[in-house]
């Protein structure tokens, strides 16, 4: 069994014959802006001052909250809770045996669990922000989202809409009820350059 | 800013394998982001994730695929897509490095032919995620000779 020197330290190995392929190249394209982590339970996560100088955000983390149910939070930016400012459509998975979909629009936010609609394991998602600092054009995102419970679980697939056209320089979740997103939930802010 | 989306480990199968599998993975980043492009020789169904090389009963997954099929299980794996056909398979395994919490994969995934999928799972321990493996859910198929596997890290500031 190869064992395939890389970087990092760390290696590769399998049960067969492997090439090592890494280079020790690394392009400066994906920059971590700000993180955010709570110490303590809260209910928002908000990250500001968002720097106009990349092509697209991406915004991952882990939530999870102190309390069932806690709604599906919503998800805005520029703390912009105008009403008809969003919309959204998602396919999602339950583990009940048939897809689902969901299509809101008019809404005040955008409505995503983001993983956290559970209170013993956290949840994750990954959204990825397009032109987010264009001036002239509505703002769409993608995200992935879900958690796993060992008993339930729920993951998606969706897209949303922030109508605006000023550049986005804010991001915020908060839940749709009382419940707080608890200890060791994160928000990570990275921008994309072209 | 930091650097922060980085290469750590890659390899290609040269010859028939049963299983691929990252190891010594450093503590140093805070998400790991693993891309499998590969297929089996025969027959091998979902691709499979294994952590820290445990075969416990301590995972468990939900996922859909293509329309109007999702699934969940409790098993001693986490499951992702059918790669009997070409695959790419990206599992995102965050705050890996953190042993205060139980560890979240979202992993999307596709086949040339017949599906496209999301599934999330969990790995109910604490510990620090320091290799995954990468396998075929039905024993016998082996990694064909060209699937690439690599891993990265993403730093958090």
């Amino acid at each position: 069994m190869p064992i395939i020197s890389s970087l990092a330290g760390a290696s590769s190995r399998g049960f067969g014959s492997f090439k090592n392929l890494i280079s020790a190249s690394s392009v400066a394209s994906f920059d971590s802006i700000a993180t955010t982590t709570l110490s303590s339970p809260q209910s928002t996560l908000v990250v500001g001052s968002i720097p106009g100088t990349y092509q697209h955000l991406q915004i991952r983390g882990i939530l999870k909250s102190t309390a069932i149910p806690g709604g599906t939070p919503r998800l805005y930016f520029n703390n912009d809770r105008t009403a008809n400012s969003y919309s959204m459509h998602e396919i999602f998975g339950n583990g009940g045996g048939s897809t689902g979909v969901n299509q809101q629009f008019n809404l005040d936010a955008i409505y995503a669990s983001l993983g956290s609609q559970n209170t013993t394991q956290f949840g994750a998602y990954v959204i990825n922000i397009f032109d987010y600092a264009s001036t002239s054009k509505s703002k769409t995102i993608q995200f992935i989202h879900g958690f796993d419970s060992n008993a339930s679980g729920y993951v998606s697939f969706s897209t949303g809409m922030y109508t605006s056209t000023n550049a986005i320089t804010s991001f915020g979740i908060t839940p749709q009820q009382t419940a707080n997103f608890d200890t060791g939930s994160t928000m990570a802010v990275y921008g994309i350059k072209a | 800013m930091a650097l922060t989306y980085e290469p750590i480990s890659q390899g290609i199968v040269s010859s028939l394998a049963a299983y691929f599998e990252f190891t010594n993975i450093p503590n140093t980043y805070t998400d790991l982001v693993v891309v499998a492009d590969c297929k089996y020789n025969s027959g091998g169904g979902d691709l499979n994730w294994r952590i820290n090389g445990d075969t416990g009963s301590f995972y468990s997954w939900t996922r859909f695929e293509q329309l109007n099929s999702n699934r969940a299980n409790t098993t001693t794996l986490i499951n992702t897509t059918d790669a009997t056909q070409q695959a790419l398979i990206i599992g995102h395994f965050f705050n890996y490095a953190n042993t205060g919490v139980q560890k979240v994969v979202l992993s999307q995934s596709g086949n040339v032919q017949q599906n496209v999928g999301l599934s999330v799972g969990t790995w109910r321990k604490t510990d620090a995620i320091t290799s995954i493996q990468i396998y075929a859910e039905l024993s016998g198929a082996q990694w064909a000779i060209g699937s690439r596997f690599s891993l990265y890290g993403i730093k958090a500031a």
